[in-house]
Formats: C-alpha cells, structure tokens, sequence
C-alpha cells in the first residue's frame, strides 16, 4: 500500500466537503414510553406514574406535552460512548503484545435538564427512581397542616 | 525486567517488550455526521452479531436476544492503511521532509462520549482511541512531481512556503523503525 501524498484544500475546497460542521448546541432529548410491558399490554411504570394516590405528589401527566417539555427542558446531553475490553495476547511474537476486543462497554452518560416551577422534569425522575425500587414515594409526603401552612 | 546481581549494589534494567500506547485522534463532525457514524461503524463492526446469512438478530434488533458475535481480529484490524503524515509549510518544495508513522493493525479501542450542551454554537468533535500492534516510520521528501499541486484562487500558491531546510534524497521512502 502506497504511503499517501499531503493533501491540499483550499478554502473553497473546505467550504464544499467540509460544509458546515456539527453544532453542539442543536440537539433534543426524547423520553418516550419504551418502558416493559405487562402481558395486557399495560405499562407499570405509566400506571406507577398515574397512580391516583402519588399522582398529586408526583404532578407528573406523562403525555405529549410533558415528554415535549422533556426535550427542551434538557440543557446538557451526551452522545453515547462505547470502549473495548481488550485482551492481551504476548505469545504470538517475541516482543510484540497484541490486543484484542473481547468486551463491548457501554459507558453511562449524563443528562442535565432544567427545573420547570412546578418541579415535574424533577419529580419525574424522582418517581423513576422510586419505581426502581419500588418505594410508593412517600418521601414526598406531609401531612396537611404542613402543606396548609406552606400556601399561607 | 531488573538484574540485581551482576554488580553488587547496582541494579540494571534491560527492556524485553516495546509496548505502543494507544493513540487519541479528534475529528470534527461533519453536518452529515459521516466523521462520526464511520467510526460508529467501524465499532460495530468489531462486536459483530449481524449475519443476515446466519439469521443472527440483527444489530438493531430490540428484543432481548440480541447477542454478540466478534468478527476476526484479521478483519476488524487495518493492517497497513493507518497513516499520520507530519510535514511543515516548505512541504511542496523539493526536498522538503516530511515524516509518515504507519501503524499496523489499527483499530478503534474506544469512542469518547460528546457532550452536547444549550449555549455558544460550538463544533461537535469525537475523540477515537486507536490501539494498533506497532508503528513503522518513513521518512520522505519532496520531488518536482509534487508541484502538481492544487493552487488556490487565481492560481497563487502559498507564499509562507519556505525554501528547504533539508537536503533532500529524493528517492524512495526509507523506514528508519
């Protein structure tokens, strides 16, 4: 295989195959329901959400507008990343270590969103978390005198 | 490896292996995300599980049996077409070095994740880890055939060009590794 030669672009030349390149700033972020299904086709985490007891703590209404809010709410997003457990094998050449892929990793990523007033980009998550582990979210609840005298 | 007992008191080390550490590159993303999704490709392509002919699930199969079937080391790893030229301005003038690293079996150990963020419209880049066995490098310069060059507008080339700050051998290329 030949050795390539430098390679020249000019600015027209860049305008053309370069174009423009990628912003990070245009993105949106969609949370929609791909969560398991019961075999009646209900989804537990929906209901979870939808429970007429956490409903009203939650404030969640997981519909278009709100997985909409989602989108934009989000400020800091990260594309996935992926990294290769290797192997390493030392017996094929005297000297020469070669590796090879025996595990795909999937690295976690972070998601940033804003707080909407009414906290539910918060909440939603919260009642995420719960579900996991299946608490009923009663962190969130007061009694209602507290309640009371949070809106005097 | 440590030999302590030649001399008494004195240590001495002697190497046994050449070990090459892998190499990051960044790359811009194009607005049609080819920088990107080739890499992308590239990965996949190394944990494999997508035989149409063996009616394996494919890659963008969702249903829980998807699983991972790594193609040969053979075929995943670019043997011989991985280069990184280093050259100056003079690089067009005859005799004019330059430096090619070749690596031999190249290939993407990782992919960094490209953080996205609401504010200043900056370009999206994605850093490539490249693991390969080992590098050979070739030393080169330039001959009269590389005025073929492609001038810019008006045909004007560029000025910062300096003359040679080599003698050049104008032959071919020597590996000195």
């Amino acid at each position: 295989m030949p050795i390539p030669s430098v390679q020249h672009l000019t600015m027209i030349q860049a305008q053309s195959s370069l174009g423009d390149l990628s912003r990070v700033n245009l993105y949106q972020v969609y949370i929609d329901n791909g969560w398991g299904k019961e075999t009646d086709g209900s989804t537990p985490f929906v209901t979870h959400l939808n429970n007429s007891t956490l409903q009203p703590i939650y404030g969640v209404n997981y519909d278009n507008d709100f997985k909409r809010l989602l989108s934009f709410a989000c400020s800091d997003a990260t594309l996935p990343a992926s990294t290769y457990a290797t192997g390493e094998v030392k017996d094929n050449f005297i000297g020469v270590p070669q590796e090879f892929a025996h595990t795909r990793i999937n690295t976690d990523i972070d998601f940033s969103f804003y707080v909407t007033r009414n906290y539910t980009t918060l909440t939603f998550f919260e009642a995420w978390m719960d579900y996991i582990s299946g608490g009923g979210g009663a962190k969130f609840y007061r009694s209602p005198s507290r309640i009371c005298s949070y809106s005097n | 490896m440590v030999v302590a007992q030649n001399f008494i008191g004195v240590p001495q080390e002697f190497a046994h292996t050449r070990i090459n550490t892998d190499i990051d590159f960044s790359f811009y993303v194009t607005r049609n995300y080819t920088t990107l999704t080739f890499f992308e490709a590239w990965m996949d392509y190394i944990s494999g599980g997508n035989s149409k002919e063996l009616k394996e699930p494919s890659l963008y199969d969702t249903t829980s049996n998807y699983y991972r079937r790594y193609n040969y080391p053979k075929f995943y790893k670019n043997e011989t077409g991985f280069y990184i030229k280093k050259f100056e301005k003079n690089y067009i003038v005859p005799g004019a070095p330059s430096l090619t690293y070749q690596l031999i079996n190249a290939f993407p150990k990782s992919m960094s994740a490209i953080p996205l963020a609401y504010g200043e419209a900056e370009i999206m880049k994605v850093t490539v880890t490249m693991n390969y066995d080992r590098y050979r490098v070739f030393r080169e310069t330039a001959t009269d055939s590389s005025s073929d060059v492609i001038l810019g507008p008006g045909g004007v080339s560029d000025p910062t060009a300096g003359a040679p700050d080599l003698p050049g051998n104008p032959t071919s290329p020597l590996p000195i590794v």
